[in-house]
């Protein structure tokens, strides 16, 4: 039985780096998801806005904007708490 | 037929026989005592009409306070035993098994106690049960954890204890009731910080992310849901409305998000997620209005189910893989795929996510906030709670079973099991799983259940449900925009405990300085006692010999010094008889008993 001869393997994505590695093309799938999340989120919000309790929440993508902020000043803080009590596992085995 | 059974006894049953069979069967019976508890809560009558009193001395001992609040609590603990005992089955040894099942059994005597003497029994008998589950880790860090975990849980059963005897010398009465804790002087007070250190208040909240981590994979599912929701029962019961629980409990979301932000410990990071949840729970309590205190308690029961589900999740990676932190972890999907399901409900819970139990609870808390006009607490409950999407419900899922560190090892990147969690473990995850969706999609007979008459929670509005959705979805952008700078990196961040561990050995240093120097001053003073009784009995009776004979020199003229230096030769080498030794000795002996006498 004659064999066939094995296919060349399939050329990377167009989108795709050819030396992208795998983590960096979930990454960028996992960015795309989230945007398009996010867009929906914002275009579900065009139609049913949520309840304004104070008058400062009532424009639209506040949601959006006090989460991302919210994340971001998180992240300043604990680098900030890395900065100032961060140390190595051993600190009380010294 | 049996009226009421307290559902306490079923596990201090369990308890006291499971330690005397083997794994598979010791799982069986603590699974029939967790069962047997169940039922014993569902045939309360929950209205506050099934009471078990004792009388004793003039005191009211009352073990059986059965009203709505107090079945709340029952169901979900109950039930998140028996979910722990089929996730623990046939894994757990004699003892932990023992000191699980009288861990829970001691939670619940504390929510049904009616009196502050029966609690503080229960709440103390609590804290010994859960020293003997961390120490069942079997570490040299679990010994040391569970030592730290009884310091400290020992500081604050003697707040309550302090607080009890100034209120009832005070108030004449042992109730544990709002209305006596109300009056806000030292005794309540006192009460108070008992309570807050068992809640994980900042800044008595490191004895949490300390002890938890150090126990089996099994005993942190059962850690994860009793001492510190018994505290928001207790201060439910006792402190509702009290302004410095808002105080309280925003910090302890604060300090729960940065330092879970920042941890590399997978079970850590869930214990400061804890802290984080319950401080939701003390800023409803704080508010005091039905509607929060509702919040409050549909918050924990169901958050008791969502963390205890990361605790299982948690658990079968850490057994599986016998690696327990983000930087060690990652790429156990393949692996383990239904563990993966549960941890994302489980986040996703903790997150509220609508279709989760997180979403009809929290939003409770959130909404009763903006109801008081608090603003600011109200925008911060907001941002945290796109914080908790951050730092565990996207964060955990992703380091553990996709992202792989950078920097780990590649032993660690290729010794990802080929095996998922045993088949009970798979049950008792499924069930949690299942329960947190079910509660998240039909939240109905929860809020049936809820204590405090307050108009209906109404969770599933088109713009709830959309303002829900814009702060995750934007949460979860960040999160896969900075997921590098999210990653975790090796160490700790210094928490309160450093000061009671860096304290304590100071301490040990002084007290070892100090009674080192006395011991080296007291070996220095035996040594020279024991040198001159040394010389004494060696030269003393030749020099008294002397000295006698000196005494008679003008009597004795020329021979006066050869007789000195006899008497001093004899007085040094002469052996009395036996018998005129003994003859003295009686002598001495019968003198003795005459002065006595």
């Amino acid at each position: 039985m004659k064999k066939r001869p094995s296919s060349p393997a399939s050329p990377p994505p167009a989108d795709r780096h050819p030396a992208a590695p795998p983590v960096a093309a979930g990454r960028r799938l996992a960015l795309r998801l989230t945007a398009g999340l996010c867009l929906a989120s914002l275009g579900a919000g065009l139609v049913a806005h949520g309840p304004a309790h104070f008058g400062f929440d009532g424009f639209f993508g506040f949601h959006a904007l006090l989460g991302f902020l919210a994340c971001a000043a998180l992240v300043l803080a604990s680098g900030l708490a890395g900065v100032l009590l961060g140390r190595g596992e051993d600190v009380y085995d010294r | 037929m049996i009226a009421s059974l307290h559902p306490a006894l079923p596990l201090f049953t369990g308890a006291a026989l499971t330690a005397f069979f083997g794994r598979k069967t010791g799982g069986a019976v603590s699974l029939a005592a967790a069962l047997a508890s169940v039922w014993a809560v569902s045939i309360l009558p929950g209205d506050g009409g099934a009471a078990l009193a004792l009388h004793p001395a003039g005191l009211t001992l009352e073990f059986l306070r059965a009203d709505r609040l107090a079945v709340l609590f029952a169901w979900i603990f109950t039930i998140s035993a028996c979910l722990s005992c089929l996730f623990a089955f046939g894994r757990q040894g004699g003892p932990e098994r023992a000191a699980t099942l009288a861990y829970a059994g001691s939670a619940l005597g504390a929510v049904f106690a009616g009196d502050m003497v029966t609690l503080y029994v229960f709440w103390e008998a609590m804290a010994l049960a859960a020293v003997f589950v961390i120490l069942a880790g079997g570490t040299e860090q679990s010994r040391a954890a569970a030592f730290r975990y009884a310091l400290v849980h020992l500081f604050g059963g003697v707040c309550l204890l302090a607080g009890l005897v100034l209120l009832a010398a005070k108030t004449g009465s042992t109730a544990f009731t709002a209305a006596l804790l109300a009056d806000g002087g030292p005794g309540s007070l006192l009460v108070l910080a008992g309570f807050l250190i068992n809640a994980s208040a900042f800044p008595f909240s490191a004895w949490l992310p300390d002890s938890y981590p150090e126990s089996s994979p099994t005993g942190g599912v059962f850690l994860s849901a009793f001492t510190t929701k018994t505290a928001v029962y207790v201060l439910i019961r006792g402190f509702p409305g009290f302004d410095i629980l808002i105080v309280a409990g925003c910090l302890m979301i604060l300090y729960g998000l940065i330092y879970a932000l920042r941890e590399n410990d997978l079970r850590r990071l869930l214990s400061y997620s804890i802290t984080n949840q319950v401080g939701f729970m003390l800023v409803g309590v704080g508010i005091g209005t039905p509607e929060a205190l509702n919040g409050a308690c549909a918050l924990a029961f169901c958050h008791i189910l969502y963390k205890s589900l990361m605790f299982m999740s948690a658990g079968s990676v850490i057994a599986a893989t016998g690696k327990r932190t983000l930087t060690e972890l990652g790429g156990l999907f393949s692996a383990m795929p239904l563990t993966f399901a549960a941890t994302v409900v489980g986040a996703m819970s903790l997150s509220a996510l609508p279709g989760t139990c997180g979403f009809v609870s929290k939003p409770m808390v959130l909404a009763a906030t903006a109801e008081a006009h608090m603003a600011l607490v109200w925008l911060f409950l907001e941002a945290a709670s796109a914080g908790t999407l951050m730092y565990a419900g996207l964060a955990v899922p992703y380091f553990v079973f996709f992202g792989q560190s950078p920097g780990a090892s590649e032993a660690s990147k290729t010794a990802s099991p080929r095996r998922e969690a045993p088949v009970a473990a798979l049950a008792g995850m499924g069930l949690a799983a299942l329960a947190c969706l079910g509660i998240g999609v039909y939240p109905w007979p929860l809020y049936a259940l809820l204590p405090f008459a307050a108009p209906e929670f109404v969770p599933f509005s088109p713009g709830k449900i959309t303002a829900v959705f814009e702060l995750l979805a934007f949460a979860g952008l960040f999160f896969a925009l900075y997921v590098p700078v999210l990653r975790r990196k090796p160490g700790i961040t210094l928490d309160t405990d450093f000061f009671y561990r860096m304290g304590g050995r100071l301490l040990y240093r002084l007290a070892d300085a100090f009674t080192g120097s006395v011991n080296t001053a007291a070996a220095d003073m035996a040594a020279r006692a024991a040198a001159a009784l040394n010389r004494l009995t060696a030269q003393g009776p030749q020099r008294l010999a002397a000295l006698v004979v000196t005494l008679f020199f003008p009597l004795l003229g020329k021979n006066a010094h050869r007789l000195r230096d006899e008497a001093a030769l004899a007085a040094q080498t002469w052996t009395p008889p036996v018998g005129v030794t003994l003859a003295a000795a009686l002598l001495g002996l019968c003198l003795f008993l005459i002065l006595l006498l």
